[in-house]
């Protein structure tokens, strides 16, 4: 899996590189509009992290000339510019999604397999873990044989579990994650217990708590193995 | 009052001015008119006596005029010789005694006479007006004057028929100049108000838009030129501070970014002592309230800087509904008990993303500072043409003096800032902010360990 990101601050570059390799992406980086153009054109990408504001050449430009082109690689667009017009007109660029900063690492490695899965070859909408499956096409949850019949939070929070298995995910994240960005993630991370309490209940999972684990002073994780 | 009527008023004024100098005139030389005439017949009169009297021998009579070659009956006339002896009187000096005054032009007497004998139709009984002339000549060494005079209508009644026709035409004049002043101010200010239209179609959203300029390089045209300058400005300050809040989040939230993922991988390292550890979480929870801050001013900078609003209909009610549903669980965590009337559809013309900005800040907020066990009272309805929402919750109030100032910029009542109500006050100035650009209007009330209500008004968003 191949990831071309393009950003003009190289720390954050760096930062989220060294992310993305430890979970086994191959990464290039381009610090501006042009640079980001050449490497599109010259190479192939799985996906592409494009930020809006760029030097030489703005992301949405790059994203216009990208699908000019038909080069139809996904593009996750990033912006600091929190405004509904801006993601409208970066989804009507042909954008496939739009992650406003800041963001938690947690939410972009779920953006990022989310895409992957949705584009890539695999075509494989199912993720599978410790004998949980979960559709994220047809919403479908199952525990071995069993169907498991969750809320659209409970859903919506396993989902994101799933996506960033092996790393614990905060109530703050999780929270922006189910409500969205306009709704307050302090208010809201203080009831996301409810709604783990209800998931492992249904899970089977209300006593050993070994499926969702709790990570003192941190959030919530599932792993592969169990600890 | 309104610049046309103004114009019309000051036209009219200036023309009935000048067409009541003119009146005057005219009537000044009308009134003399007739005098004028009827010197001249007196005059003629006179010389022809003076030439009767040249040829014929002078000798003091009483006529009855009957011996004039003219209707002599009509005249008044007598001459006098230097010693002011009356030489010659007519028929009519036997009835009227007229004075002599030694003026050069004729004069007005009004004298008692029996009015059958000057046969006039004067309806005064006994009042009768003369006309008097007189003229001195010389005959044979000697001077003499004939005085000359001829009983006149009364020109009293001419002249007010004069003032009548006059003041007649001045009220004509000034309908019709008031008619046409108006049609000639309407076409003055045309221009004004096609500039004053194209002005105000000019928004946040067509601010590169211009007054088009005449072809005549008139006053209009420079008016045009001056608000088109004026734009211009406006323009420039605008595209300014909209590039300021695109730098300002650009700038501000790129290290945010960088800061919170490497907080949150460092958090995540196994071998961080548990002291570092929760250090680190408390300054992860810090930048993110920092984050959040950012985002609100940010927000609240775009929101006022922008001045109209998409107007797409939609279902408020659905809308609130959902909000409602989205807060379920901290409804049931508080044990906070929601009623209210909410129309099963409720359609209102704005834009739903800010609608539920606003929605979610109120809810919040009455979440937030309600007690546990509290309750939550919100209305929605369709008045006519407006929409009118009102959310009410019970808690410890809003006092008296701090309630005119909650929709203030970082006002926060809770004055200790305690971080345990989260916001940092810009909730409620975005909520008010989203109201205005609809065109709405917002109240608030409370009563101390009470409900506190908010009603929202939109006015023909129905």
């Amino acid at each position: 899996m191949k990831i071309l990101m393009v950003d003009d601050a190289p720390d954050l570059l760096d930062q989220l590189r060294r992310e993305l390799n430890r979970q086994k992406y191959d990464v290039d980086t381009a610090a501006d509009g042009e640079a980001a153009l050449d490497k599109l054109f010259d190479n192939s990408y799985d996906l592409v992290l494009l930020d809006i504001m760029l030097p030489k050449i703005d992301g949405l430009a790059v994203l216009k000339e990208l699908r000019r082109a038909k080069i139809q690689t996904p593009v996750l667009m990033l912006s600091a510019r929190g405004a509904v017009e801006e993601k409208i007109k970066g989804l009507d660029y042909g954008a496939d999604d739009y992650l406003a900063k800041p963001f938690a690492m947690a939410e972009l490695m779920a953006r990022i397999r989310s895409l992957l899965r949705r584009g890539g070859e695999q075509g494989d909408a199912v993720l599978v873990i410790r004998g949980i499956t979960l559709d994220t096409k047809t919403r479908e949850v199952r525990q071995k044989d069993r169907r498991v019949e969750l809320t659209p939070k409970e859903f919506s929070i396993l989902e994101f579990l799933l996506y960033n298995k092996n790393r614990a995910v905060s109530r703050f994240t999780l929270a922006e994650h189910v409500w969205g960005d306009e709704f307050d993630p302090f208010t809201m991370s203080n009831f996301i217990d409810v709604h783990i309490k209800n998931l492992r209940r249904k899970l089977g999972d209300a006593d050993a708590k070994t499926i969702i684990r709790t990570i003192r002073g941190i959030g919530f994780i599932i792993e592969e193995t169990p600890q | 009052m309104k610049i046309r009527n103004k114009i019309t008023l000051w036209i009219t004024g200036a023309g009935v001015l000048a067409s009541l100098v003119f009146s005057i005139i005219i009537f000044e030389e009308m009134k003399e008119q007739p005098f004028r005439l009827i010197d001249g017949e007196l005059e003629t009169m006179a010389q022809v006596m003076v030439r009767l009297v040249q040829s014929a021998p002078m000798q003091s009579t009483n006529s009855a005029g009957d011996d004039l070659p003219f209707d002599g009956q009509r005249y008044w006339i007598k001459i006098y010789d230097q010693r002011m002896q009356a030489v010659y009187q007519s028929r009519l000096c036997r009835y009227a005694d007229l004075p002599l005054y030694n003026k050069g032009k004729g004069y007005t007497v009004r004298t008692s006479v029996a009015k059958e004998q000057v046969d006039l139709d004067q309806d005064a009984q006994s009042e009768v007006t003369f006309r008097v002339k007189t003229l001195r000549f010389q005959k044979q060494g000697a001077a003499y004057i004939v005085q000359i005079g001829k009983p006149i209508e009364k020109l009293d009644e001419e002249i007010l028929d004069l003032i009548q026709g006059i003041a007649a035409g001045l009220a004509a004049a000034t309908v019709l100049l008031i008619g046409i002043s108006y049609v000639i101010a309407g076409k003055i200010l045309k221009p004004i108000s096609t500039i004053n239209r194209l002005a105000k179609d000019i928004n946040d959203q067509t601010l590169n838009r211009r007054i088009p300029l005449g072809k005549n390089h008139d006053e209009i045209f420079r008016l045009s030129e001056s608000l088109n300058r004026m734009f211009d400005r406006l323009q420039e300050a605008f595209d300014r501070r909209k590039q300021f809040i695109a730098d300002a989040s650009h700038e501000l939230k790129s290290p945010i970014t960088m800061l919170l993922l490497s907080l949150e991988e460092a958090v995540q390292r196994p071998d961080l002592p548990d002291g570092l550890r929760q250090q680190l979480i408390r300054q992860t929870d810090i930048l993110r309230r920092m984050s959040r801050l950012v985002k609100n001013l940010l927000d609240l900078s775009a929101l006022e800087l922008q001045e109209t609003i998409s107007t797409d209909g939609f279902d408020l009610a659905k809308l609130v509904r959902s909000i409602l549903e989205d807060y379920e669980d901290v409804f049931t965590a508080r044990k906070i008990e929601v009623a209210g009337d909410i129309p099963p559809k409720l359609l209102m013309r704005g834009d739903p993303e800010k609608l539920q900005r606003m929605l979610i800040n109120l809810v919040d907020n009455a979440v937030k500072y309600n007690h546990e066990g509290g309750s939550i009272r919100i209305n929605a309805s369709g008045k006519d043409r407006d929409i009118e929402l009102s959310l009410s919750n019970t808690g410890s109030g809003i006092p008296p003096e701090d309630l005119a100032h909650v929709f203030e910029k970082f006002y926060r009542v809770e004055k200790s800032r305690s971080p345990q109500f989260g916001g940092a006050g810009l909730g409620l100035t975005i909520v008010k902010r989203i109201v205005e650009l609809h065109g709405g209007r917002i109240r608030i009330k409370s009563e101390p360990d009470g409900w506190t209500q908010i009603d929202i008004v939109f006015p023909g968003l129905s």
